[in-house]
């Protein structure tokens, strides 16, 4: 590298990004205690399992085509028509592998697979103790590297169309990644069907019984360790923003190149969790699941305009989507029928448009990007149709970010989750039979997952003193 | 003989540290059939799964369904 300042912001830079991954990676042991917990004791290898592979899965194929998408197609189709095939981002880049002119592409690439995991980790839970792990893992390619990645494209980057032309402003992922994720859950959902024993002759709900709450309640602990590194790899950690010419400007910047403080989003990042933990648990009587649940609805809530929200506005926008997806989650289960075990849809899904929604009223007005040298971001030609401020750049309004959040949600996710999941149920890769079903999908290990409980531990100790003639 | 990094007598002309530098759109088709490959062996693992729960359950008494409502 030419001089120390370069030496030292790239070498930080490299090295925050890689730490957001072993951060987020948290994510996926909350997600597998998580759902492990809460499936019964015959489903147990069968629900750890198919949530493990959708981290394999899912980071090849972002190799293969998911982090090009995110590249190739942010101008696409609006600002321009051309995809180009030299982004460096190819499967076939020198610079996805060790290449000592480059420093930046591997740890943000796989800052981004680890987003594209955590997207299909989200659906992973809902369907639980009925969905096959071969047509889970073909939806998990869609949900993981496609639903999400091209919704990110246009407007989660600073050269992004959706950003340049509506002003679209989504810094933690609320309508970008949870709202496709929840709402292809959605349609994927309603192609399923609810677990057998779900719901009564008369349409009641049963509550089926979980095996293990603990596990539950830790393994949300571990997802919101793991929501930080989330947050952390949105930023751009250190950069000069300042224009051509000028005096520099070192600064932390949202992923839109406007210059944040990580100081501020520690605090939003906290409040958001503080305001989703107490509604919920105050809206639901005490009841442990959706009181973790609620450290997430809060945050997901609050994730589009936590960088720049005050703690306090972080805490009440946490609040009221907390008590809307705890709403409709009731809702919906009773009037619909729909069986989501994990509460993806409400917690993902619902947040996820509500947060897109609310920061575009809450934040109206805010420049939606910051050009400049340093962070690569430039202003594209007619930029801010629904209007610029006086340096002429985009500004943030509800209109965009309510039709930003709307093509999200309906055209990454409801519609195309539940086309892919009647196409699996057509080729009979859906959902296993209800023999299946009943007896377990963990087949013959079953006796095996608890051997203390099942007798099989016993049977095995008889043989052993037996043996020992005692 | 070196498939890649030979000498570190000229840094600054560094660039790639991997073996056979040039193959990348070879190792791209190899990571290609990793997957289709991998999606293979998966459906074919778990119809057999299936099957073998299928005969376990066909030999144990009729779990009392009637009170379950199946979904499909």
């Amino acid at each position: 590298m030419a001089n120390e300042t370069t030496a030292l912001t790239t070498l930080f830079t490299e090295f925050y990004f890689f730490m957001t991954i072993v951060l987020m990676f948290f994510i996926h042991v909350g997600f597998c205690m998580y759902e492990v917990g809460v499936s019964r004791t015959k489903n147990l290898q069968h629900t750890l399992l198919k949530n493990t592979m959708a981290i394999p899965v899912v980071g090849l194929v972002f190799l293969l085509f998911g982090m090009w998408f995110y590249i190739a197609l942010q101008a696409w189709p609006v600002g321009s028509t051309a995809v180009s095939f030299e982004t460096g981002f190819e499967p076939w880049s020198q610079k996805l592998a060790p290449n000592i002119t480059d420093r930046i592409s591997g740890v943000f690439w796989a800052a981004f697979a680890l987003f594209g995991m955590t997207a299909a980790s989200i659906v992973s839970g809902s369907i639980i103790e009925r969905a096959k792990t071969t047509g889970f893992l073909i939806f998990a390619v869609y949900v993981g590297a496609v639903s999400w990645v091209i919704p990110a494209a246009w407007g989660w980057a600073g050269n992004g169309w959706m950003v340049q032309y509506l002003g679209f402003h989504d810094q933690y992922c609320s309508a970008v990644l949870h709202a496709p994720a929840g709402f292809a859950t959605l349609g994927l959902l309603l192609a399923l069907g609810p677990r057998i024993g779900k719901f009564g002759p008369a349409g009641e709900v049963r509550e089926i019984p979980i095996h293990n709450p603990w596990m539950v309640t830790l393994g949300i602990f571990l997802i919101f360790i793991g929501f930080f590194g989330f947050y952390a790899a949105c930023h751009i950690p250190i950069v000069n923003v300042a224009a051509e010419g000028a005096p520099a400007f070192w600064t932390a910047t949202n992923i839109y190149g406007v210059p944040i403080t990580l100081s501020g989003v520690t605090l939003n990042f906290l409040f958001a969790l503080f305001g989703g933990m107490i509604t919920a648990y105050l809206i639901s009587g005490g009841n442990s699941f959706w009181t973790y649940s609620g450290g997430l609805t809060g945050l997901i809530s609050a994730s589009a305009g936590n960088d720049f929200y005050h703690p306090i506005l972080a805490l009440i926008i946490a609040s009221a989507g907390t008590v809307l997806a705890y709403t409709l989650h009731n809702f919906v289960e009773r009037r619909f029928k729909l069986d989501d075990a994990v509460g993806a849809v409400a917690v993902h899904g619902y947040c996820g448009v509500f947060g897109g929604l609310v920061a575009g009223f809450v934040l109206w007005g805010y420049p939606a990007v910051m050009p400049s040298p340093g962070t690569l971001i430039s202003l594209s030609e007619g930029a801010g149709w629904f209007g610029t401020n006086a340096e002429g750049l985009p500004i943030v309004t509800p209109m965009g970010n309510a039709i930003c959040t709307a093509v999200f949600a309906i055209g990454f996710g409801l519609i195309p989750g539940y086309i892919i999941g009647m196409l699996l149920k057509g080729f009979g890769l859906l959902r296993v039979p209800a023999a299946v079903e009943v007896s377990g999908l963990d087949g013959e290990v079953v006796p095996y997952n608890y051997p203390a409980v099942s007798g099989t531990e016993a049977a095995f100790e008889a043989i052993v003193k037996q043996e020992a003639k005692l | 003989m070196s498939t890649g990094l030979s000498s570190l007598s000229k840094l600054p002309e560094l660039t790639t540290l991997y073996p056979f530098a040039g193959a990348e759109y070879v190792y791209t088709l190899i990571l290609l059939g990793f997957i289709v490959v991998f999606f293979m062996w998966q459906t074919a693992m778990e119809q057999l799964h299936i099957k073998k729960i299928m005969g376990e359950a066909k030999s144990e008494p009729a779990p009392s369904a009637a009170a379950f409502a199946p979904a499909e």
